[in-house]
């Protein structure tokens, strides 16, 4: 955290889904902050709602789900306040977002030139003329270390592999110089080197371009790589968050505890690995204060009343009995 | 390890090409080999671990021992029985001696049939126990094996989670007792509460039934905790083979080297350019181009596979010189 | 192939159903000897064998054979009506891709208001209700009642262009109607099904508007499971324009079928089905390559074969 300028506050979020006939909150009044240049980790299983809460901010909720309150500050404007049209000039420009399956969120039927050049058209208007267009195209292309970018801009989605369909979404998203990149699992349905590769691609771009991340994903080491901050995200609420190196290796929530112990490894070959029975509540199931408690080995009575959050410098935690915060090996 | 009697499975020479698809950026005329030349033995109640990275090959492999995709040559052995030129009917009492268990449950059953059908086709298929009554007892003794009760039989597959599902995998691959329990990436779409409790269960049921099983990853976290002994395989090939410990502390292969330095992600020094597409070759060390250590004698030659001390199977030119 | 069969598949049929070409032209009670002459100028005295390879050779120099009915060849009866029907095929069928493509779209927008809800139900009416029935509501309302159009005969092109269009109104309606309405359900679900998927995403995340989106995007792919059913419509306007000819007096192919089939005319029949049948095939094939022509996975599967 080199500067400390607010870029985005994130304000008592709520986002409902609808699940069996009615809606259910799927992220529960969620707030943090992001200053410029950050880079913020965000953990959490299927079901947590890292997604929605991706989506929320960039404004790509799907149109059956319904942000049902609190406030986003980009640059101090409330986007929450904003019409549709009003948004549509931060989001791509401003606010973009990568996805985790490249395979489908490029469109199978057109050319990575084409689905490039509208990127540039809608938002880079002071590049005029097509060849000066191709060459911004061609050297974005470079700069995410494509081979033969020429070509690869004659190419349909189909004809590249996992990993350059991946270079070729953030070549894409990077145009118009965005200054909050929302990256939702980006490596997940990668291979571990090509993984490896996006991840430190990732990286360069963002102290390159003094980009603000939030990457979500559900793998520790990704975050724990690439993230200076780390927020634990479970069934809609963060339930602890702060620097990650603090998070994930003196973690004092039960849940993130125990997220870490389950982790298979050879020191560990053959031993039972540590984790709670069951799994994420489903929607209809979720009893506020304090989700986690069903699985809770350290539940009380005090759990199903009221919950407190406790602060250890920047870290903090959503628990009544926090853990100590001892080291965990991994 | 020395055992008098034949090993569970044993692959000799087996090599398996496709017509080159045309994804990549360089097409080439050639075919792909898919799985090139791969020789490796199995042994009763053993945990293999299959490790690499998609389009190594080691999907492949899986499927050809199951029987779903034919071989172009090569041997394969179960229980020293030569099964490849066996055809469907002979084939038939060794079919249910390997079953196989997949990534994503949701498309492997039925959509239509309920959990209680979709764990009686395998009995029925197999004609194991005498009439549905006996099996649907059977299906009842054994479920709680998996962690599940009951209440489930009724229930179709969407209403289930991704645990759930896997776990009714499964049992189904295992009513029919196995020798053979191959697992191809079964834990990689699940979250890591679920997948430890699936690894969990894997580990139980093993100590339990003694089961022998082939266990696929690209995590290798996973398949440490898990294997006995681990073949790592790029593009096809075999690179190096060894008991699971040995393999972590004295890893020979560069390749196997970055895939270790990977696994702890931004931890070790990896060549930052991709992992090529391209062709495998028998004219050269599949990962010559990549390797920082490659020689000319590594672009022309296709290394042998060595056997060291302790069973230390590995693929490299650099080895054989002694550097 | 597909042809061979058809016309293999016609003709022992024929051989089953009962009826007599020949009875049929002389009566019940024809002469004996005259009915011999007259099955043995036909070559009806063979055979049914002998008579399936005559007609193919015939068939491999060009020609169709002579019609029993008409006594005529079957090309020439073919050829004076074919341009007719050809002309209600394609008016059909551009009513079809006029109407149901923009009908498609504004009900994807619109699903879930009430004139969304309406229309749907009316779609779902339009597959159910047959056409010669939907034929004599449209001739009850426009041309009996309001007399807008005329409900009967048929005006050649060279005579008298308008009135060709507008007797062509009513029958194109009837033959294209239920056809409409199953392009209009397929093309809404299709576009609903991919509004939903990632790349649409991926363009709202670049900030493009919704009709950009929809027209740029969605719309080429939706087209995809659209283009593989209109081979089917094809056959739906085709089959549907016997009924409806008829039913309108229009002289084209599906009337000299009826005649044909009713005088158990099998040479006739047999160059009509092959007809249809080229035109059928044709069909499927302008489909495949239009949709390997859109759809660039499909071409580069083609390639590799």
């Amino acid at each position: 955290m080199q500067q400390n300028k607010e870029l985005c506050r994130v304000e008592h979020i709520s986002v409902s889904v609808p699940y069996v006939g009615k809606y259910y909150p799927a992220v529960h009044d969620l707030s943090f902050r992001m200053n410029v240049g950050d880079s913020v980790g965000l953990i959490g299983e299927s079901g947590s709602g890292k997604s929605l809460t991706a989506q929320a901010i960039a404004g790509l909720l799907p149109e059956q789900v319904q942000r049902s309150s609190g406030h986003i500050y980009f640059d101090g404007i409330d986007l929450t306040q904003l019409t549709e049209e009003e948004l549509r000039a931060y989001r791509g420009f401003d606010i973009t977002m990568v996805f985790q399956d490249s395979a489908t969120s490029l469109n199978p039927l057109l050319t990575i030139g084409y689905q490039m050049r509208e990127v540039l058209l809608l938002h880079c208007r002071e590049i005029q003329g097509k060849a000066a267009q191709e060459q911004h195209l061609i050297a974005s292309l470079e700069e995410v270390g494509l081979d033969r970018p020429r070509e690869v801009l004659q190419k349909y989605p189909h004809q590249l592999s996992g990993g350059q369909r991946q270079r070729v979404m953030l070549a894409m998203v990077m145009l118009p110089k965005p200054r909050l990149l929302l990256a939702d699992e980006p490596t997940t349905a990668l291979d571990l080197t090509t993984q490896q590769q996006i991840l430190t691609l990732i990286r360069n771009l963002q102290q390159k371009h003094e980009l603000t991340l939030l990457m979500i994903s559900h793998n520790i080491q990704v975050v724990r790589s690439l993230c200076e901050r780390t927020m634990v995200l479970y069934a809609g609420q963060i339930v602890e968050s702060g620097p990650t190196n603090e998070v994930l290796t003196h973690p004092m929530h039960p849940y993130t505890l125990a997220l870490l112990d389950s982790k298979p490894s050879f020191q560990r070959k053959g031993q039972t690995l540590e984790m709670v029975e069951g799994m994420v509540p489903p929607l209809d199931q979720r009893q506020v204060p304090c989700n986690f408690a069903p699985r809770c080995p350290f539940r009380t009575e005090v759990c199903d009343r009221e919950i407190h959050e406790f602060h250890r410098g920047e870290h903090s935690v959503l628990c009544n009995y926090p853990r100590s915060g001892k080291a965990v090996s991994v | 390890m020395m055992t008098t009697q034949p090993p569970l499975i044993r692959l000799q020479d087996v090599l398996k090409t496709y017509a080159a698809p045309k994804t990549s950026l360089f097409d080439s005329p050639q075919r792909f080999i898919a799985v090139n030349h791969l020789d490796f033995e199995m042994q009763k109640g053993e945990v293999l671990g299959l490790i690499g990275e998609s389009g190594c090959g080691k999907t492949t492999t899986a499927r050809i021992i199951a029987r779903l995709l034919k071989p172009d040559s090569g041997k394969i052995f179960l229980n020293g029985t030569d099964i490849l030129p066996l055809d469907d009917y002979d084939f038939r009492p060794f079919r249910r001696q390997i079953q196989m268990i997949f990534q994503d449950p949701q498309q492997v059953l039925n959509p239509s049939l309920t959990i209680e059908q979709i764990l009686m086709e395998p009995l029925i298929g197999f004609h194991i126990l005498r009439n549905d009554k006996e099996r649907r007892e059977f299906i009842r003794l054994e479920l709680p094996d998996v962690g599940l009760d009951n209440t489930y039989l009724p229930r179709y597959p969407h209403q289930l989670s991704g645990g759930q599902r896997q776990r009714v995998a499964i049992l189904s691959a295992l009513l029919v007792k196995p020798a053979l329990l191959i697992a191809d990436e079964v834990v990689s779409a699940l979250d890591l509460s679920i997948q430890a409790q699936i690894l969990n269960l894997l580990q139980t049921l093993r100590e339990k039934h003694q089961l022998s099983m082939l266990f696929i990853s690209h995590d290798l976290h996973v398949v440490s905790w898990l294997a006995d002994r681990i073949l790592v395989m790029y593009r096809g090939s075999l690179v190096e083979e060894a008991t699971t410990e040995e393999l972590l502390r004295n890893p020979i292969h560069p390749y196997t080297q970055s895939l270790l330095a990977a696994a702890d992600l931004f931890e070790g020094n990896l060549p930052t350019e991709g992992i090529g597409w391209g062709v495998a070759s028998d004219l050269c060390c599949p990962y010559a181009e990549l390797c920082p250590q490659s020689t000319e004698l590594c672009r022309s030659q296709r290394p042998p596979v060595q056997v060291l001390a302790n069973g230390h199977r590995v693929a490299c030119h650099c080895r054989q010189k002694g550097v | 192939m597909t042809l061979f069969l058809v016309s293999l598949l016609i003709f022992f049929v024929f051989q089953i159903i009962p009826g007599d070409p020949v009875l049929s032209r002389l009566g019940q009670e024809a002469d004996p000897a005259l009915e011999a002459l007259l099955r043995e100028e036909l070559g009806l005295d063979q055979p049914p064998m002998r008579r399936y390879i005559n007609w193919v050779v015939a068939l491999s120099r060009g020609d169709l054979g002579t019609s029993i009915r008409f006594r005529m060849p079957v090309q020439e009866l073919i050829g004076q009506r074919l341009p007719n029907t050809l002309a209600l095929a394609i008016w059909s069928f551009m009513l079809i891709l006029v109407i149901s493509i923009p009908l498609g779209i504004w009900l994807a927008k619109h699903s879930r208001g009430p004139a969304g809800l309406l229309i749907n139900g009316m779609t779902q009416l339009g597959i159910a209700i047959p056409s010669f029935w939907m034929a004599i509501l449209l001739m009850l309302v426009f041309g009996v009642k309001l007399g807008w159009l005329p409900i009967h005969g048929y005006v050649p092109w060279r005579e008298n262009p308008l009135g060709f269009i507008r007797s062509m109104i009513l029958p194109g309606l009837a033959v294209s109607f239920s056809s409409i309405a199953i392009v209009v359900r397929y093309l809404r679900a299709s576009l609903l099904d991919q509004m939903l998927q990632d790349y649409v995403r991926t363009a709202r995340n670049k900030g493009l508007t919704e009709n950009v989106i929809l027209y740029r995007h969605v719309l080429r792919n939706a087209f995809l499971p659209v283009l593989t059913i209109l081979g089917v419509i094809l056959v739906n306007i085709l089959t549907g324009s016997i009924v409806i000819e008829s039913t309108f007096s229009i002289p084209g192919l599906g009337q000299l079928l009826q005649t044909a089939i009713r005088n158990r005319d099998l040479p006739l029949v047999q160059g009509i089905t092959l007809y249809v049948s080229v035109v059928v095939t044709f069909g499927f094939l302008f489909v495949d390559l239009l949709s390997a022509k859109i759809d660039p996975r499909i071409r580069d599967k083609e390639e590799e074969s």
